[in-house]
Order: structure tokens, then sequence, then C-alpha cells
């Protein structure tokens, strides 16, 4: 009876130490889970959120061509920026595409776009294009005055 | 026995520690960035609201654009702007052929201001288009057209006060007077007598006020009273109808 009893005293160490090593294994295993997870949805949080501002930036973007003009300095063009986000704008006439550079627009602010090279004949009907990085395009039709 | 039960507590440990990470990860990962998401999400609607009503306000903006020289020869030109449209307009560039006039003009709904004045060059032969931007994108070009600068000054219409009598009349005396009481000297004054036909156009300087008297000989005045020329916002000449 006695030797029984010592035998199961002694069988009662292994549970202890498997339960340790048990919990140690699910604490790793969950620790890596959640360290994981965490790094994961937060770059798919952050990407979507900037995803979602730059949705937003590409629907709040407004400009028009508020005036051309066309005399011995060339085609001069003026970019009015009436949105609420800065942009970078080009502007294609024909098949000349002005500048090389994106032009910056402040949000409210103007720019003029000279283009001293470029020859139109007097009543010319013109179509000017101007187009941002971010896609958004506005059309004018000018005809150059006699 | 006691192996039996070593074992189920051994699971239950293991289960409430794999649920507590599983809450864990819930808590700290998935739910902040549902949150974030959705904040995302709620901020792109509301600038897509914003932009609705932008959008909408631009295409309600009706302002009106009157460009008037001060005088027949005047390097000066004055520009009245009539907002009539349900929302305030900020006038924010004046065009002046292909100059740009940055000026800074709030004019609340149904009403109007005058900016100005503004200097021309005054060429002989040049045309002179003068428009105005708004910070909502409009563009809008003077009511009274293109003005034009000739060897006798600017090209401006010529302001009448067109008198229709309907009543059979041998003797009128019409008197006008310039302002909006018949003081002084008359600017014009004229008895018709013998007159066949009953219109009658008197050439004045300029828009505005004039008083108006036009009496006969026997009867009472068949005019007495002030009209008013409201060019550029309305047409070079008034009606009075006798």
């Amino acid at each position: 009876m006695k030797e029984r009893e010592k035998l199961n005293g002694r069988r009662g160490i292994s549970p202890v130490i498997s339960a340790v090593v048990l919990s140690a294994v699910v604490l790793t295993v969950g620790g890596i889970l959640w360290a994981f997870s965490q790094g994961t949805m937060t770059i798919s949080a952050e990407d979507y959120a900037d995803s979602v501002i730059e949705m937003t930036n590409i629907i709040s973007e407004r400009f028009i061509v508020e005036h051309v003009a066309y005399g011995e300095d060339g085609l001069r063009v003026w970019i009015y920026n009436y949105g609420s986000v800065d942009i970078e704008v080009k502007i294609q006439v024909g098949g000349v595409i002005y500048p090389d550079d994106w032009v910056e627009v402040a949000e409210g602010g103007f720019a003029e776009m000279d283009l001293p090279s470029y020859l139109a004949d007097k009543g010319d009907e013109l179509v000017i294009v101007a187009y941002t990085r971010r896609g958004n395009n506005v059309y004018y039709r000018y005809i150059v005055p006699s | 026995m006691s192996t039996t039960d070593t074992s189920c507590r051994r699971r239950g440990t293991s289960t409430i520690m794999g649920t507590l990470i599983f809450v864990g990860i819930m808590f700290t990962a998935v739910i902040p960035m549902m949150l974030v998401m959705r904040q995302a999400d709620t901020l792109h609607e509301m600038r897509k609201h914003e932009l609705d009503i932008l959008d909408q306000d631009r295409a309600m903006e009706s302002l009106y654009l009157y460009v008037c020289p001060e005088g027949q020869d005047s390097s000066y030109v004055d520009v009245t702007m009539v907002n009539k449209g349900e929302v305030p307009a900020h006038v924010v560039n004046i065009w002046i052929n292909d100059t740009q006039v940055p000026v800074d003009a709030n004019i609340p709904s149904l009403s109007e201001d005058e900016l100005g004045p503004f200097e021309l060059d005054r060429v002989e032969g040049r045309e002179y288009d003068i428009r105005a931007t708004t910070d909502r994108g409009n563009i809008f070009p003077s009511e009274t057209g293109i003005l034009h600068y000739g060897e006798d000054g600017w090209d401006i219409e010529i302001f009448s006060i067109r008198i229709l009598v309907s009543r059979r009349t041998w003797n009128l005396h019409i008197q006008v007077w310039i302002g909006d009481s018949p003081e002084g000297d008359p600017y014009y004054d004229q008895r018709i007598r013998w007159r066949i036909g009953s219109a009658y156009e008197i050439i004045v300087p300029q828009q505005g006020d004039y008083y108006v008297k036009i009496t006969r000989r026997w009867g009472s005045p068949l005019f007495d009273g002030k009209v008013t020329i409201e060019w550029p916002q309305g047409e070079p000449w008034v009606w009075i109808f006798a």
C-alpha cells in the first residue's frame, strides 16, 4: 500500500512539467501570432487609410484653365487651383506637353505657364488640356485672335 | 483517477490561455484596424459631401458684371458686380484682356459691389475684354460686352428718355433736370406745338436719375416725377408713358 502511494506521488511530477511546457508553447506561439497579427493589421490599416486619403485627394482636385493668351511671348496659360488640395500640373497643346517637370499649384493658388516657342496662326483653334499627376483633366478651347 | 483529473486541468489551462490570446489579438489588432478603416471611410464620405456642396454652390453662383467707363474719354472704368445668386460670391481676379488684377471682394447674395476704378491704356481701335474670376472657379464676362475705344472715345450706349404721349395734345412742355429733383435750370426745356406724332426721344449725357415734367397748356400735368436710366444693369433708355 505504501509502495503504491509512493508510485502515485512520483507520477505527479511529469503532469506539472508537461503543463508548464505546454503553457510555454502556447504562450510562445500565441505571442508570435499576436505580434504578427498586430504588425500585419497595422500595416493593412495604414495602407488602407493612405489609399483612402489618396482617393480623397483625387476627388478633391478642382482646377480650371483660367485664361489663355497668345502673342509675341508665345502661348501663355493660367491655371487656377480652387480646390482644397495642392496639385501638380502639366499642359498639353496639340502634341506638345509642357513643361518637363510638374508645376506645383498650391491650394487656392495660380500658375502661369508660358510656351514661348509655341507657334500658331491667327484664327487657329487650340484645345488646351491641363492634367494633374493624380490624373484629373480640364479642357479649354482657345481661338488665336486675329 | 488522479491522472484523469490532472489531464482535464491541463486542457483547461490551454483553452483559457488560447482564448485570452485570441481576445487579445482581437482587441489590440483587429478592432483598432477596423476602427482606423472605418474612420478613413468616414473622412472620405465627409469630404465627398463637402465637395458635393462646393460643386452645388459653384453651379448656383450667379454674378453679373457691368463695366462702365467713368466718362466718354476717361482712362478709368468702374466694374459693378451684381450677385443675383443665392450664395455669396468672392471675386479673386479681374482680367483686363491678358492682364490679371488680383482683387479681394466679397459680395453677399442679392447685393452689389463696385470695384475699381481700373486704369486702361486707351489705345485707339483697341478692344477691352473684362472678366471676373471667383474663388469657386467661375469666370464671368462683362454683361455690357467688350469695350471698344475709338477716335471719339469709348463706344458706349446713347442714353435717352423716351416719351410716349397717348393723349391728343397740341401744346406740350417737356422739361428734364439732371438729378432727382427739379432744381436749377433744366437740362432740356422744349415746347412742342402742332407736332404730328406722339413719341419723343430726349438724348441725355449719362445714366442715372432725371427729373421729368411734362405739362400741357390746358389740363393737368401728364408726368411729373423722377426716372432712372439703370444702365449698365438695365437698358440705356427709360420709357415714360404719359
